[in-house]
């Protein structure tokens, strides 16, 4: 691993969850040690096994959904479904040998920026010690 | 005659996947049915195209979707659904709406004039620039052809000081030395974003976009120096006398300076060293800028470039008013002071839309500066981040230079086309004649003044739709409203021939999402309390809810009876479905359309709490609410014995057959080719049944209708499309269209992929190609020409009632009046919110007025002429219900025509891809041999007759609660209309109102 590995996570938030007051600039940015892009997501139901696996794919270090509690998602399921598929996602990486723990999902509601900015540094933080995602030397 | 100006557009796909409105979600586990609807139902193979963008982390499906909701509607395990997106929400402002950006993304990959099917879709009105109309022309010369460039709209208009006079000597010459000007060949100069953009490459885009254009861009000094040299001859160079050297500025035609008090000091200054050089001088559009603007116009000023905020309003203490109020005062001060010609005027700031370019010069402008829409055409996303540290999510730093100029000459090549669209409409030839032009518009004020307060009193300005919601019912005095009840009787002519006739489609779309959890224990308690039936016990297991049947949290709550509270496991959520958002508009809303589906359904209004009588456009019908008495005036009357027949043919003054309709609508025209053959059969024998007609527009009158000739009206339009004599003389009323509500001053549009061979051979014409009518009628420039047209068909059909449909301009009540000289039986005028098969979205929502203020119009001017008990007078465009058919009778029509709703009531979502492609994927408004099979017209026709039923029924209950026998007693009855936005109403006596016609 090298030192001046600087995970890049990828944070797709379900925008129900996200505090109404607050404002997430879509382009990428950068946090204390790592790179965080966030993507606003209609519903973290939206977010199938195979957007995760294909980020992964495309180079991205770690993802961390944020999706509303289950109760409150706006499909009711949604947010459940979302775990599901993470759990999927998560198992195929394992399957893969490529850490099913750059996955993450938090769930809640009326988060603010900074939270949703701890949750990607949270996720930095155990991707550091997964190291950089193999297939970023293959984009 | 000017050099033809031309744009060369070319398509040029956007770098990055848009983000798209709306969001497919699968939100359930599949069936694996093996026959899925993501590839049998879906028309245009978006399933099958669609890809994970990870770089955009976008479904790219999402952007290709025609939002049809057929995949939604028939998948076998109902696991489909739809969200709005809120990243999509997220881009720019409460000004730079969404839309609005999603609109110029998409004008500056293809440069053309965007063009949809259904109706306008957006509010009534709003502020700024959508509380202005253009006006029309029923009559003008052939403009359709400077549309299309056989004849030529210029666009042209000229920068700099003009002379008052010229002066010549005794030998000729001219004495005086005209000053400096140039001209540029469209009204619109680029400026300079105010986004804090840095990029070069998006600073050289702008301006070898106006390079390409011809026109100007806006450059500081420093750039005009140093990399945009090249293009000097099309900069507009900033100058600052303090550090910048005026002999260093080479090449460039203008130069701007801020204003300042001495700003005319700079300009001599400048003149000394570069006297051919015009001067611009950049005012804030503020509380003073009508007196400055004045005297620097008399100090000579050349060109005043005014800002306004970048949403479109004031600077200073004005920051509150919008640009269209300030530019006309600064406009009529200079007229006023009679120096308007002297000077060139632009402004900047909030021009957002092709339409804004010709409104904001009918209020005085000669040119516009655009800024913030051409970043937007360059795919920015007016995030606003730029220079925080933020990466720019659309890379604006990397962009071709090539790429940006080509996506800002799509646009303006785009707004070019749409602004000769509107003049064409208009009749005006030279956009420098437009300027000023506030007699060719139509200002909500004035409008609501002349036409509704006459009616309803004094206007106390509209509260937000959402705060007070029409409800179409309010009651007078002190008792109770009459609630509308559950209307049971069953129209006389329909006895025997009302079927319940169910939805082509699976899943219901409901209003609410109805969830039992699997910690359910099927112990069945929700389902006695539920009184709708949407649970639902079987043996010892529950079914799926029925959520369609679900009236919401609210209803239950208040009688105690609400599912999820009663539930032991807490297994039911009950909330919004977000599906409801993801279809309908302000004037359809998702309420309004499924609730016609209901009535086709059943031939009922809907009772289920759906809102069916008025939609949420916030202005119009939507606003108007009857105001019924407290009491039944006459009880002994039977609902089902009102009479709702109308006669056609009032005239006195010859002697052809009379004419009566069973109720009072009748189907607007569609024709071949919008629509398919399967539903205009079904039309034909709906309308049959009671006793009206249904109409062939413009596309000819195919074998099928034969057989319900008596029942069919067929058109004369301007492209003259499969007219003949044996059709003319087999129908009991020709209608004239000279124009159309959704496209006023432009002619018919069928595209070409929806002109397939049948299409093709019934108009005479040749597949695969479009067909745009012209416009006007290339015979008739006068109302003489207008009566020789009539004549014409009189003397080929001894027996048919002549119409005449027109659109809505400023001068419809005289339009009205020439057509009964001319001697049509009916004038038909067809309000600026109709639906269409195809029409430019520009047309659609800002030429002529709505049909609500026409009527009175209309109305009133024919009985001023003394006129009205010989004409029949017809509205349409905008009767989305019974209800609007009952308003619009009471503001003074005697019926009305109807056409979205019977396409909502076949289950046409709106979603708008009826113009071209396979045409509409639920197969209604298609010639694709495929869809057009999608249902038969014995189930069309009867989804017609029961809907035709519920309108009938519920004007007969309208009647009832007012005690009148006939429909004609409702006609002109404004009186009887109450105005959410109106309060002291002194209510007229219906005597005082124009009643002259019974």
């Amino acid at each position: 691993m090298s030192d001046s590995f600087e995970p890049e996570i990828t944070v797709l938030y379900c925008g129900h969850s996200l505090a109404s007051e607050d404002h997430l600039s879509e382009g990428a940015k950068a946090g204390p040690g790592f790179k965080a892009r966030f993507v606003m997501m209609p519903c973290s139901s939206k977010i199938e096994t195979r957007y995760l696996i294909k980020l992964i794919e495309k180079g991205a270090d770690g993802i961390v959904v944020m999706a509303c509690p289950q109760k409150q998602c706006q499909f009711q399921i949604g947010s459940g479904r979302a775990q599901n598929r993470l759990n999927q996602a998560r198992a195929l990486l394992d399957e893969a040998g490529m850490h099913g723990e750059r996955l993450g999902i938090v769930q809640g509601q009326s988060f603010s920026a900074n939270e949703i900015m701890a949750a990607a540094k949270e996720r930095a933080d155990a991707v550091l010690l997964l190291g950089q995602n193999p297939m970023k030397s293959t984009r | 005659m000017p050099k033809k100006y031309h744009v060369n557009i070319q398509s040029l796909p956007p770098r990055f996947e848009p983000i798209p409105e709306y969001c497919s979600i699968e939100v359930n586990k599949c069936l694996h049915c093996r026959n899925c609807v993501k590839y049998s139902a879906c028309v245009y193979n978006v399933y099958r195209g669609r890809t994970f963008d990870a770089q955009e982390v976008l479904d790219t499906g999402d952007s290709e979707c025609a939002g049809c909701m057929r995949c939604v509607q028939e998948c076998k395990a109902n696991i489909l659904s739809r969200t709005r997106n809120l990243r999509f929400e997220a881009l720019g402002d409460d000004y730079w709406r969404p839309a609005l950006i999603g609109q110029i993304w998409n004008q500056a990959e293809t440069g053309k004039i965007p063009v949809s099917g259904a109706g306008y879709r957006g509010m009534f009105h709003g502020p700024g620039f959508d509380q202005m109309w253009t006006d029309m022309s029923e009559i003008v010369r052939p403009t359709r052809d400077g549309i299309h460039g056989r004849e030529y709209i210029s666009t042209l208009i000229d920068v700099g000081r003009r002379p008052e006079r010229l002066e010549f000597g005794p030998d000729g010459h001219l004495l005086n030395e005209p000053p400096a000007s140039l001209e540029i060949p469209i009204p619109i100069i680029l400026d300079i974003p105010p986004l804090d953009v840095e990029s070069r490459p998006v600073r050289e885009a702008i301006v070898r976009a106006a390079t390409n254009l011809d026109t100007l861009a806006v450059a500081r000094y420093e750039e005009s120096q140093g990399y945009l040299g090249g293009y000097s001859k099309n900069l507009v160079v900033k100058f600052d006398h303090t550090r910048d050297s005026a002999s260093a500025i080479d090449g460039a035609p203008i130069v701007e300076i801020a204003y300042a008090d001495d700003v005319m000091n700079t300009v001599g200054t400048i003149k000394e060293h570069k006297p051919t050089i015009v001067t611009s001088i950049r005012l804030p559009l503020d509380e003073h800028a009508a007196e400055r603007a004045s005297r620097l116009t008399r100090s000579g000023a050349e060109v005043i470039h005014l800002q306004a905020s970048p949403q479109g309003r004031g600077l200073g203490t004005r920051e509150n008013d919008f640009i269209t109020n300030l530019v006309r005062e600064v406009h009529l001060r200079l007229v006023e002071e009679s120096i308007r010609d002297r000077v060139t005027l632009f402004v900047s700031g909030g021009i957002a839309m092709a339409e804004h370019v010709a409104k904001i010069i009918i209020c005085g402008v000669d040119g516009v500066g655009i800024d913030i829409a051409l970043m937007a055409a360059l795919e920015c996303r007016l995030c606003s981040e730029c220079g925080n540290g933020t990466e720019c999510p659309v890379h604006l730093d990397t962009m071709p230079v090539e790429y940006g100029a080509q996506r800002i000459v799509n646009l303006i090549g785009s707004w070019h086309s749409q602004l000769i669209e509107v003049m064409g409409a208009m009749g005006i030839r030279e956009v420098r004649r437009l300027r000023g032009e506030t007699g060719r518009a139509m200002l909500f004020d004035d409008l609501e003044d002349d036409n509704f307060a006459p009616i309803f009193g004094k206007r106390i300005g509209a509260a937000s739709p959402s705060e007070n919601p029409g409800t179409g019912v309010v009651a007078a005095g002190d008792k109770p409203p009459l609630l509308p009840a559950p209307v049971s009787w069953t129209f006389p002519q329909t006895e025997g021939l009302l079927n319940i006739c169910h939805s082509r489609y699976r899943n219901k779309l409901p209003k609410y999402r109805v969830v039992r959890t699997n910690v359910c224990i099927a112990c069945g308690k929700c389902a006695e309390v539920c009184a709708y039936g949407v649970h639902v016990k079987a043996g010892s297991l529950m079914a799926h809810p029925r959520s369609h049947l679900c009236v919401g949290v609210g209803v239950c709550q208040k009688n105690s009876s609400f599912c999820a509270d009663t539930c032991p496991q807490q297994a039911i959520r009950v909330s919004l479905d977000p599906v409801w958002e993801t279809f309908g508009d302000p004037r359809w809303t998702p309420d309004l359309i499924v609730s016609t589906w209901l009535q086709a359904e059943t031939g009922r209004p809907p009772d289920n709490g759906l809102e069916y009588r008025v939609g949420a456009s916030g202005g119009g019908f939507d606003r108007i609410d009857f105001a019924f008495p407290g009491t039944l005036p006459n009880p002994d009357i039977k609902p089902r014995d009102i009479d709702l027949s109308i006669p056609l043919n009032r005239r006195t003054d010859d002697n052809r057959p009379p004419v009566e309709i069973g109720f009072p609508v009748y189907g607007g025209g569609m024709s071949f080719g919008a629509i398919s053959l399967a539903t205009i059969v079904s039309r034909a024998k709906a309308y049959r049944v009671f006793g009206s007609f249904t109409c062939t527009g413009e596309g000819g009158y195919p074998d099928a209708l034969a057989p319900y000739a008596d029942n069919v009206i067929t058109q004369v339009a301007t492209g003259l499309f499969g007219v003949r004599e044996e059709t003319i003389q087999r129908t009991p009323i020709v209608e004239f269209k000279y124009a159309q509500g959704a496209k006023p001053g432009l002619g018919g549009h069928l595209l070409g992929d929806k002109v397939t061979a049948a299409v093709a051979k019934i108009r005479e014409s040749v597949e695969g190609n479009a067909l745009f009518s012209p416009f006007p009628f290339h015979s008739v420039y006068s109302v003489e020409d207008h009566k020789k047209h009539v004549d014409w068909i009189k003397s080929i059909n001894p027996r048919a009632l002549v119409s005449v449909k027109v659109s809505t301009p400023t001068d419809v009540d005289m339009v009205a009046v020439g057509s009964y000289y001319a001697g049509a039986h009916i004038i038909h005028i067809d309000g600026s919110y109709g639906g269409t098969g195809a029409a430019p979205d520009i047309a659609k929502k800002n030429i002529a007025m709505p049909i609500e203020y026409a009527i009175p119009k209309v109305h009133q001017f024919l009985v001023d002429e003394g006129i009205r008990d010989q004409m029949t007078l017809i509205a349409s465009g905008g009767i989305r219900s019974a209800w609007d058919v009952a308003k619009a009778i009471a503001l003074g029509a005697d019926g009305v025509v109807i056409a979205t709703s019977e396409m909502v009531a076949l289950e046409c979502i709106r979603c708008g891809r009826c113009e071209s492609g396979r045409g509409c994927p639920r197969g209604i408004a298609t010639t694709d041999t495929e869809l057009s099979t999608s249902f038969s017209s014995e189930w069309a026709t009867q989804r017609l007759i029961n809907l035709f039923h519920s309108y009938a029924i519920q004007l007969q209950e309208i009647l009832w609660r007012f005690g009148m026998k006939s429909i004609q007693e409702l006609v002109g009855r404004a009186d009887l209309l109450r105005h959410q936005d109106y309060i002291d109403k002194t209510s007229p006596t219906p005597g005082e109102l124009a009643t002259s016609h019974k």
